[in-house]
């Protein structure tokens, strides 16, 4: 099996010199928009099929290829020969033997294959002519040449490229278009390579069965009955010049339903499942750009589970925005693009095998956001972002701060995730009553040395979820608990129950027992969020939503 | 790993054999590298390979030698000694370094020397302008290379192949040995070696580098642990035409008589076959009877017979075989062929005897002589028009 242990781009889209290194099986690459996961598809598909989204390299392509900011130093330069920017691009591989030697840039004795786009220097007559002329606006990528070779230093061709490579992109599907140039790749490329002469031999023998046909016949013979057009022999044939060969004429349909005319979402599918499924020989690489694209929920958890079944013996590499997608295809698989690469590599088994049975939970929001603060219900939520929009008029969403409520599975795989990451995330955990047990003992555990985990609790052992703790922090006057109490309980409550407490003592009594109910805590959370009056927030949640240091 | 050398008379079905030898390895999955020095042989390896399997399978290369040291044994690892790539290679007949000046004197170009300082020099190896490497020292410096980099190339090559065979060994020279060496040593995949030293006529490179001679090269191939074995056959030339080849290199004491496969001769040839001689009077009536091809040493041989006519060169003819042959001799072949058995001996190279024998070797049913005045071969009956 042949795939990429490793490529590394310079000058390439917005990457200036990266070096990004692979699974052998699966690939999930994902982050913020514009971080350049698609760029990383491209440079696949430039390495190794040089062509950029299916078009051949033209120096208009190559413009938009090159990082800005290295046409932008040489248009501040001196403009000599030399100073014309580089683009390269290599691919680190395993499994063809014939691909290896010490040409590339890391003089690695290793497979692989590099992609240069340089100044032709048997040009420079033109270029001297180039920067004698007026004003220089742009890079002559006309004067450029692409260099393809094997680290073996051997030049490679089309024809015969060491890797199939397939980069399946929905949106490259143009609905008007019957038969799509794409269509035609994709289906070219996984149908077994005898099969097309067989289509196209089988083709031609039907065009000429049509002209062989008795009615055809019949109308060619009136046609020339009286010879009242012509005094030649004239036909209606079947086109049989070469022109007309199996791949430009057949049509792909589905229930009899041509291609084009199915739903968006069908077409990607099958677009994708073709790619994957593909038997013939030639692909090694299969690449897919957002599978989630037009996908109802239902669907993708069928495309999902179909492209983890049949990737067997391919490299995949897929961009996503969906927690789902990555985390039942097993998150350790994750590719991260940040302010630098991430692989997901050392993390805890169960954690992989918890997400891929419940990959509903938002894995990916917390990997991207760069403030998060996880809590454990959704009434932490509603509170931290009352504080926060007290503080600054404006949700903490509007400002980059995701808070996640963990629910079911539990602060652990969030931050096992995060620790394997190194992500910064803080943690708003109730102290259960037991601040050393549930708190310190339990970061120290499985966290001690994860300084970018912090975590966020009371520390009076009385205060052993939110409720009290705000009970506590609003308890300086009776006054004070009065108002509280006002905002948090419904109406009725405050009037009968809470008004029939006769003292402070009371009333912090009944206000601590109140909320064993959790459909009760929501609600109070509610009314805190809605309140326009002032109350007081206990300081570790001042705290955990404080991103100002 | 087995490292075999396979000495075979010429008409012994070497290419046939390699080729059926690499069909059947392919078939067990191995990956086979086929190498041999002209490009006639390689399509000739290529056309025996289709008339046993109809298509070249995926995992059989044919590559000749040249194109063998750039591509797998110099390129890869270049860079310790030449940095930018070797964009090709210029054929060189002679070492290209050297240069005769005017008045006949012969100098060393400068700046080409091996070493500068103690460092390799890269235009020892290349061309100044284009980078291009001179074939004369290809094999030195994928030689060097693989010394260099602690035997990256053919650790490589093991990578890629499981099984190599190198047709016509008998070409490979001085530097080219380091290189089959080299291969030897890594220890991982088969190496076939298979050719003729009597039909040596080709040389890769002219260095002084050791072997030079074929006792030289048989020497070397034992020293390496090759496995040596004969094949002293011929599907080609009937008894008499092997018998008179033989007598060549009798004085070697290396190879077993041939023994001749054919074992009739068609109808439309029994009339005419053997070994023969024909006065130089008589030579447009023999073309006319019998329709021979003519062999003859080079281009200035015997120009008005040729003319008009296809000819070959002994060199050339390689690899080819007709039915009928007519030899031009030179004058130390018209002394061999008279009887002398010490035709050769003043000469350091084997290349008048082994084009001889290439040339007699090439015919199926009759080989003749031309002949002028009273040398009178010896070996062969005389023909006159009538006959």
């Amino acid at each position: 099996m042949k795939f990429i242990k490793k490529l590394h781009v310079k000058n390439f889209k917005k990457f200036a010199d990266e070096t990004f290194e692979f699974n052998e099986d699966i690939n999930i690459l994902v982050g913020d928009n514009e971080c350049g996961k698609s760029s990383i598809l491209e440079a696949i598909e430039l390495c190794l099929n040089v062509s950029h989204r299916g078009r051949p390299i033209s120096p208009e392509v190559m413009a938009e290829l090159f990082n800005s900011d290295c046409v932008e130093n040489y248009l501040k330069g001196d403009k000599s020969q030399i100073s014309l920017p580089e683009l390269l691009i290599e691919a680190y591989l395993d499994g063809d033997p014939e691909l290896k030697g010490t040409n590339n840039s890391k003089k690695q004795d290793t497979q692989g294959i590099s992609l240069r786009m340089l100044f032709n220097s048997e040009l420079s007559p033109y270029y001297e002519l180039f920067i004698a002329s007026s004003e220089i606006l742009t890079v002559p990528f006309e004067l450029y040449k692409i260099e393809w070779m094997s680290f073996a230093w051997k030049q490679l061709v089309q024809q015969a490229k060491p890797l199939g490579c397939l980069f399946v992109d929905p949106t490259r599907l143009h609905p008007t278009l019957g038969r799509s140039r794409y269509i035609n790749a994709i289906i070219n490329a996984s149908v077994d390579k005898n099969a097309r002469p067989t289509l196209n031999l089988n083709y031609r023998q039907l065009k000429m069965q049509f002209n062989e046909k008795a009615d055809v016949k019949e109308i060619n013979t009136k046609l020339n009955e009286r010879r009242e057009l012509t005094t030649k022999d004239l036909k209606i044939v079947a086109d049989i010049t070469p022109s007309g060969s199996w791949d430009s004429n057949l049509a792909l349909t589905v229930d009899d339903i041509a291609f084009s005319q199915i739903g968006k979402g069908e077409q990607n599918q099958i677009q994708i499942k073709v790619a994957i499924q593909n038997k013939a020989k030639e692909t090694d690489i299969v690449m897919l750009e957002e599978p989630e694209n037009h996908l109802s929920h239902i669907n993708l958890i069928q495309l999902v589970s179909y492209i983890e079944q049949k990737n067997a013996g391919k490299q995949i590499f897929l961009t996503t925005h969906s927690s789902y997608v990555l985390n039942k295809l097993s998150i350790n698989k994750l590719c991260l693009l940040a302010r630098e690469y991430v692989k997901l590599k050392d993390i805890d088994a169960n954690t992989v095998k918890t997400l891929k049975r419940l990959p509903g939970y938002d894995t990916l929001r917390m990997i991207l956001a760069q403030k998060v603060i996880l809590v454990e219900g959704p009434s932490d939520e509603l509170v931290l972002k009352k504080i926060y929009h007290g503080l600054k008029g404006r949700l903490p969403e509007e400002d980059g701060i995701d808070i996640i409520v963990v629910r079911g599975i539990g602060f652990k795989v969030y931050l096992d995730i995060a620790k394997a990451l190194e992500h910064p995330v803080r943690v708003v955990k109730d102290n259960d009553g037991n601040y050393q047990k549930n708190i310190i003992d339990w970061r120290d555990e499985d966290y001690k040395d994860c300084d970018f985990i912090e975590c966020f609790s009371p520390k009076d052992d009385a205060q052993h979820s939110l409720e009290p703790a705000l009970v506590a922090a609003n308890s300086k006057t009776v006054t004070a608990l009065d108002k509280l109490a006002k905002v948090m309980l419904s109406a009725q409550t405050y009037d009968k129950e809470y008004a029939a407490c006769t003292d402070f003592a009371a009333k912090r009594t009944f206000m601590n027992g109140w909320y064993d109910n959790p459909k009760k805590k929501v609600d109070s959370a509610i009314r805190i969020f809605d309140t326009s009056e002032t109350i007081s927030y206990p300081k570790y949640l001042m705290r955990a939503i404080s991103f100002d240091m | 790993m087995t490292c075999k050398l396979l000495l075979a008379s010429a008409g012994a079905g070497k290419t046939e054999r390699i080729a059926k030898e690499a069909l059947k390895r392919a078939v067990s999955g191995y990956r086979v590298l086929l190498l041999t020095y002209t490009i006639n042989n390689q399509l000739e390896l290529v056309r025996h390979i289709c008339r046993l399997n109809k298509v070249q399978p995926h995992n059989v290369s044919v590559k000749g030698w040249f194109s063998f040291l750039l591509e797998d044994m110099v390129r890869p690892y270049q860079r310790c000694i030449v940095p930018e790539r070797i964009s090709g290679i210029i054929l060189n007949s002679k070492n290209p370094h050297l240069c005769t000046s005017r008045n006949g004197k012969r100098f060393n170009i400068s700046g080409c020397a091996e070493k500068i300082c103690g460092k390799c020099n890269p235009l020892h190896y290349v061309t100044k302008e284009d980078n291009r490497a001179h074939t004369y020292y290809l094999a030195k410096l994928a030689a060097n290379i693989h010394a260099q980099t602690g035997g990256k190339p053919a650790r490589r090559l093991a990578e890629i192949y499981d099984a190599v065979f190198i047709d016509e060994m008998q070409d490979l020279v001085g530097w080219d040995f380091a290189v089959i060496r080299a291969i030897v040593d890594t220890g991982i995949c088969d190496l076939d070696c298979v050719g003729d030293f009597r039909q040596a006529v080709y040389e890769t490179s002219e260095t002084a580098k050791k072997p030079q001679t074929s006792t030289e090269k048989l020497t070397e191939f034992r020293d390496m642990g090759f496995e040596i074995d004969n094949l002293s056959i011929s599907w080609r030339c009937i008894q008499s035409i092997c018998d008179l080849a033989d007598r060549l290199h009798a004085k070697d004491g290396l190879y077993e008589p041939t023994r001749s496969n054919v074992t009739s001769v068609p109808l439309e040839y029994a009339d005419h076959h053997g070994v023969f001689a024909v006065h130089a009077s008589h030579i447009e009536d023999y073309i006319k009877a019998y329709n021979p091809m003519i062999l003859r040493w080079d281009r200035r041989t015997q120009k008005q017979l040729c003319e008009g006519r296809t000819a070959y060169n002994f060199g050339e003819s390689k690899g080819m075989s007709f039915e009928r042959v007519l030899i031009i001799p030179t004058d130390r072949h018209v002394r061999f062929l008279s009887g002398s058995t010490t035709a050769f001996d003043d000469v350091n190279t084997d290349d008048s005897r082994n084009k001889l024998y290439v040339g007699i070797t090439r015919a199926w049913y009759s080989v003749a002589f031309r002949y002028e005045g009273g040398s009178v071969i010896s070996v062969a009956r005389i023909w006159n028009p009538g006959d």
